[in-house]
C-alpha cells in the first residue's frame, strides 16, 4: 500500500483545470472558482459529488465524482444463480425495480432458453408500466423541488402511494419487489386486483391535468426550462443518451416499439417525441409517457389471459445456462435504455459475467457538455431533467 | 448483414453469426483422412451477430462503422476468461435498427487497446469503468482514471483472480 | 398629589409610551408566533397533508416548541467571523419591522405614532433589512454566505424602486404620506379598485422584498449555497426567522393600509376589519410561496428592472393623468 497522501497532494492530482484568470484591466481580474456540490445534497438525487467550475454565475465545467454507492453488484452476480440475481437487480435501480427485474429475467431466460407463459408476460408488462408511472411521479416531484416548487412533490407522492399499495398487494414489497422471476412472476394477481388497478388508472388520469396546470403552464417554470440544456440530435446519439432524454432531442427510438420484448409487439401505444432537445421537451416527454403507460396497462388488463393459461413455469432453482452463450437484452426502463449483458463461459447454474448497462450512467456522462455555458441554477434543472438516479450509475 | 461482409473484406474480421456456427456433421466416411481437430467451440450470442476484431484494428473498424450508420454505442464492457480478457463493444444503428457486437481478445498480462472515445463520446465513461474494474488501459482516452473505486485502490476487482481479505467464500447452493 | 397633573407630566407620558410600546412588542411577538404556525398549517393543507398535529391540540403549540428548541441550543460563533458584524446582524434585522409596525393604523384611534411622513419612514426602515442581510453575509466569513448576502442586497435594491413607485399611487390619491390619512381617504372606495395595477405591483415587489419564493434565491438556495444565515444557530437564527415573519406581517399591513382600506369597513369594529384584511394578504403571500418555483437570479433582476419599474412609472403617469382630468 502506498503511503497515504495529504489532502493537498490529492487535490493537486485531481484533474480540475487550473483557475482561469479573466483580466478586466491590468490591476483588476476575476478568477474562476470551484464549487463542490455534494455528496450529501438535497438536489443530487442521492450521493453524487459534482465539482463545478464557475466563472461568476456561468458554468465552465462540471466534473462528477461517482462511486459512493458502488456495491459491486456485477461481481456478486457472478456467484449467484439466475433466481438469486433478481433481488440484486432491484437494487440496481430501486426507483423502478420492476423494470430492472424484468431486464435481468429476460436476459436469464434468453440465455437459458426458458419460455414464459402468456399470462406471465402480460402481468410483467403491467408491472413494468405501473412502475414507470411511479418512477416518473417521483422524478416529477424531485424536479419541482430542484426548481424551488415545494408542492408538486406531495401531489406526486399521493399518486405514487397508490401505485405502491397496488404493488404491496401483489408481492408484499413497496420498493424492491423481487417479483418478476425467470420463467414468469412470483405470485399470481390477488383477487380483485385488476379492478383496483383500473380504478387507479381512471383516478390518475384526472390528476394529470392538475400537474399540467400547476407546473407545466406556470410561466416561471417555462422560463426556467425552455431553451436550457439543449442537445442536438447528433450529439444525443453520440453521447449514448436514451429514453426521454434522447426522444426530447428528436430521435424517434423506443425499445418497446422498435426492438420489442415480451408482449409489446401486440400493444399499440404512443411514444412522445420532442423537437428542440431542451429541458422543457424532456420534461414534457416524461409527462406524456405517463399517459401512454396508462394506455398500455389498460390494453394489457383487457387482454390478460385467464389463470388457466398458467402464470409461471416451474423453473428449477438451479436452471442451467448452456456453455458459450452470450446475450444482450435491451429494455426501456423509465430512465432510458437498460440493457443486461450476460455470458455463460463454461455453463452451469451461475452466469460467468453480468453487466448492467444503465441509462443514468450514460446520461451522467453528458451532463458536463450539456450544462456548459448555462448558469449554476440551470445546472440543477438540467440534472433533474436527465432523471439520473445514483444506484444506476454506481451499481 | 451486408456491413459485416464489408468488414470481413476490409479488416479481416471473424464473424460469428446470430445463433452460432452450425457444428460439423458427425461421422466420417471410411477411408477419408481424419478431419483436423475441431477448434474449441466459440461463444455466440443469441441476440446479435458478433464480429471478432484484432485489437490493433479496433479504431479503424469503429471509425468505419460510425461512418456507415452505426451511430449509437450502447456500452463498452469486458469479460475475464482464463487465457484472455475480452473487450466488448455493443453498437446499434438507430435508423436501420441494426445491432452488432464487436469483440476483441486481449492477453491477460498486457491488456491494452485503443480508445474509441474519439468516435463515440458514449465510450468515455464505460472505458473508465473497464479500466477501473479490469485494468485494461485505453490508449488515447482523455481522462483515464478510476471511476468507482478510490484512486489508490490496488487490484482490479472484476478479474477472476482478484483476491482480497474482504471476499468470503459462499456456501454452494444445494438441491432441495 | 394632583393625579391629572401627574398624568400630564412628561415622565408619565414617557412611561405610558413605554408601556404601550412593550404591549405592542408583545403583540408583535405573539403574531409572529401565530404566523409560523399558520405557515406550517397552510403549507400542509396545500400539500395534501395536515401539517403539525402532535404538539398541542391540532398542533397549535408547535411554535412554542420551536422557540424553546432554538433558545436552548448552543450558541456557536465560528472562529474567523467578523465578531462585531456577525453579532449585530441578527439584532439589526429583527428591529425594523418591529419599529415600523408602530406607524401602522390598526383602528380609527388605534395608532401608536401618527406622523405625517409615516409611509416614508416605513419604506426607509424596510431598507435597513437589506443592510442587515448584507452584514450577515459579510460577517459570516463564508464565500457562500457572502454570495447569498450580495444577491439578496441586489434583489432588495431593485425591488425597492418598484415598491416605491407602486406606493406612490395611493399617496397621490390621498394627498398625504401619513398612513392614517391614506386610510381615511378610503372611506368611499378602497384604492385597490382605483389602482389595480399598483396593488399587484406592490404585492409582487413586497414579496420580493421579503425574500420569499418565487424570489427566494438568497435564502433557499438548494442549488449551492445555504444562504446568508447559514452560520447562525440557536437564538441568532431564531431572530432571522422571526424577522422574516415580522416583515411579512408588516408588508401585509402596508398593503392593507394602502390599498384595502385599512380599518375601514361597515358594521364590525375597525380593528377586526384590519386583522381580516391583513391575514387575507398573508394567506395570499403564503399561497404564492407554495405554488411557484423560484426565479433564476438574472431572470429575477430582469423582471424587477425591465417589467416592474416601467409598469410602476406607467401607473404613476396614469394616476396623475386621470387625477388631472377628473
Amino acid at each position: 500500500m502506498t503511503a497515504p497522501e495529504t489532502i493537498a497532494e490529492r487535490m493537486a492530482k485531481d484533474v480540475i483545470e487550473q483557475p482561469v484568470r479573466h483580466e478586466v484591466t491590468r490591476d483588476l481580474w476575476t478568477d474562476d472558482f470551484n464549487v463542490n456540490i455534494g455528496p450529501q445534497h438535497p438536489s443530487t438525487h442521492g450521493v453524487l459529488r459534482l465539482v463545478v467550475t464557475l466563472d461568476g454565475e456561468v458554468v465552465k465545467k462540471v466534473q462528477p465524482y461517482c462511486g459512493y454507492l458502488h456495491r459491486s453488484i456485477e461481481k456478486i452476480s457472478e456467484n449467484r444463480t439466475l433466481l438469486q440475481l433478481v433481488c440484486f437487480s432491484d437494487r440496481v435501480d430501486y426507483v423502478a425495480a420492476m423494470n430492472a427485474n424484468l431486464a435481468v429475467c429476460l436476459a436469464g431466460e434468453k440465455i437459458a432458453g426458458i419460455e414464459v407463459p402468456e399470462r406471465g408476460q402480460y402481468i410483467r408488462v403491467i408491472m413494468a408500466e405501473l412502475n414507470r408511472i411511479a418512477s416518473h411521479l417521483l422524478w416529477f416531484g424531485d424536479f419541482g423541488l430542484n426548481l424551488g416548487a415545494g408542492t408538486p412533490f406531495f401531489y406526486a407522492f399521493r399518486e405514487r402511494e397508490q401505485v405502491i399499495n397496488l404493488f404491496e398487494e401483489v408481492c408484499g414489497n413497496r420498493l424492491t419487489y423481487n417479483y418478476i422471476r425467470p420463467g414468469g412472476v412470483a405470485f399470481d394477481l390477488p383477487e380483485k386486483w385488476v379492478e383496483r388497478c383500473q380504478s387507479f388508472l381512471d383516478y390518475f388520469l384526472t390528476k394529470l391535468p392538475e400537474y399540467h396546470r400547476l407546473v407545466t403552464n406556470n410561466p416561471i417554470f417555462q422560463v426556467r426550462t425552455r431553451g436550457i440544456g439543449v442537445v442536438t440530435r447528433e450529439e444525443a446519439l453520440n453521447w449514448g443518451l436514451s429514453g426521454p432524454s434522447l426522444r426530447g432531442s428528436g430521435v424517434d427510438f423506443d425499445v418497446r416499439r422498435d426492438d420489442p420484448y415480451e408482449v409489446y409487439a401486440n400493444l399499440k401505444f404512443r411514444v412522445p417525441l420532442g423537437t428542440r432537445g431542451d429541458t422543457f421537451e424532456r420534461y414534457l416527454c416524461r409527462m406524456m409517457e405517463m399517459e401512454s403507460s396508462v394506455d398500455i396497462i389498460r390494453q394489457c388488463l383487457e387482454k390478460l389471459p385467464g389463470a388457466q393459461g398458467g402464470h409461471a413455469k416451474k423453473v428449477s432453482m438451479l436452471a442451467r445456462i448452456p456453455a458459450n452463450r452470450e446475450v444482450l437484452v435491451r429494455t426501456e426502463a423509465p430512465r432510458g435504455e437498460m440493457s443486461v449483458y450476460m455470458c455463460s463461459g463454461t455453463g452451469g447454474p451461475k452466469p460467468w459475467r453480468v453487466k448492467y448497462r444503465t441509462a443514468s450512467f450514460a446520461n451522467l456522462a453528458a451532463l458536463d457538455q450539456l450544462s456548459r455555458g448555462y448558469k449554476i441554477a440551470d445546472l440543477m434543472a438540467i440534472f433533474g431533467s436527465l432523471d439520473v438516479v445514483i444506484p444506476e450509475i454506481d451499481r | 448483414m451486408p456491413i459485416i461482409a464489408e468488414l470481413e473484406k476490409r479488416f479481416a474480421v471473424t464473424h460469428i453469426p446470430l445463433g452460432g456456427v452450425p457444428s460439423a456433421p458427425p461421422g466420417q466416411p471410411a477411408g477419408q483422412p481424419a478431419p483436423p481437430a475441431q477448434p474449441a467451440p466459440q461463444a455466440f450470442s443469441v441476440t446479435e451477430p458478433i464480429v471478432k476484431v484484432d485489437p490493433k484494428k479496433i479504431l479503424a473498424v469503429c471509425s468505419f462503422l460510425a461512418a456507415s450508420g452505426f451511430d449509437y454505442l450502447l456500452t463498452v464492457t469486458a469479460a475475464d476468461f482464463p487465457q484472455r480478457i475480452e473487450v466488448l463493444y455493443f453498437l446499434c444503428s438507430m435508423s436501420g435498427r441494426l445491432r452488432l457486437e464487436l469483440k476483441c481478445e486481449l492477453p491477460r498480462d498486457k491488456p491494452e487497446i485503443d480508445s474509441v472515445s474519439g468516435v463515440w463520446k458514449a465510450a468515455l465513461y464505460p472505458e473508465r469503468e473497464v479500466y477501473d474494474l479490469f485494468g485494461i488501459k485505453f490508449k488515447g482516452h482523455p481522462d483515464l482514471r478510476r471511476i468507482f473505486l478510490e484512486d489508490e485502490f490496488e487490484g482490479y476487482p472484476l478479474r477472476k483472480d482478484y483476491t482480497s481479505d474482504f471476499l468470503v467464500k459462499m456456501p454452494e447452493v444445494g438441491f432441495r | 398629589m394632583d393625579i391629572a397633573a401627574l398624568l400630564a407630566s412628561e415622565w408619565a407620558q414617557l412611561a405610558l409610551y413605554a408601556v404601550a410600546g412593550f404591549v405592542l412588542l408583545n403583540v408583535m411577538l405573539g403574531i409572529v408566533t401565530f404566523l409560523v404556525l399558520m405557515e406550517r398549517k397552510v403549507s400542509g393543507w396545500m400539500q395534501v397533508r395536515l401539517g403539525p398535529m402532535e404538539i398541542g391540540p391540532w398542533g397549535i403549540l408547535v411554535t412554542v416548541a420551536d422557540a424553546i428548541k432554538l433558545m436552548t441550543k448552543q450558541d456557536v460563533v465560528p472562529r474567523h467571523v467578523d465578531r462585531f458584524v456577525f453579532r449585530l446582524a441578527p439584532a439589526l434585522i429583527a428591529l425594523p419591522p418591529l419599529i415600523a409596525v408602530s406607524l401602522v393604523p390598526f383602528g380609527k384611534n388605534l395608532i401608536f405614532a401618527d406622523t405625517s411622513v409615516a409611509l416614508l419612514l416605513v419604506l426607509a426602515l424596510t431598507s435597513l433589512t437589506s443592510m442587515a442581510i448584507l452584514m450577515a453575509g459579510w460577517g459570516s466569513n463564508n464565500k457562500y454566505s457572502l454570495l447569498g448576502g450580495v444577491r439578496s442586497a441586489a434583489q432588495d435594491l431593485s425591488y425597492e424602486v418598484a415598491l416605491i413607485f407602486a406606493a406612490l399611487g395611493p399617496v397621490m390619491l390621498a394627498g398625504s404620506l401619513s398612513l392614517q390619512d391614506i386610510v381615511k381617504a378610503q372611506g368611499g372606495v378602497w384604492f385597490v379598485f382605483l389602482q389595480p395595477l399598483g396593488f399587484i405591483l406592490f404585492l409582487i415587489a413586497g414579496i420580493a422584498e421579503l425574500n420569499r419564493t418565487p424570489f427566494d434565491i438568497p435564502e433557499a438556495e438548494s442549488e449551492i449555497v445555504a444562504g446568508y444565515h447559514t452560520e447562525y444557530s440557536g437564538m441568532r437564527f431564531a431572530l432571522f426567522f422571526m424577522a422574516e415573519y415580522a416583515n411579512m406581517f408588516l408588508v401585509s399591513c402596508i398593503v392593507a393600509t394602502l390599498f384595502l382600506g385599512g380599518w375601514q369597513g361597515p358594521v364590525l369594529p375597525g380593528v377586526l376589519w384590519f386583522v381580516l384584511k391583513v391575514f387575507a394578504v398573508i394567506f395570499v403571500i403564503m399561497w404564492v410561496r407554495w405554488t411557484f418555483p423560484r426565479f433564476r437570479v438574472d431572470q429575477l433582476m430582469t423582471f424587477g428592472w425591465k417589467v416592474l419599474v416601467p409598469l410602476g412609472l406607467l401607473n404613476i403617469l396614469l394616476t396623475g393623468g386621470v387625477m388631472l382630468l377628473v
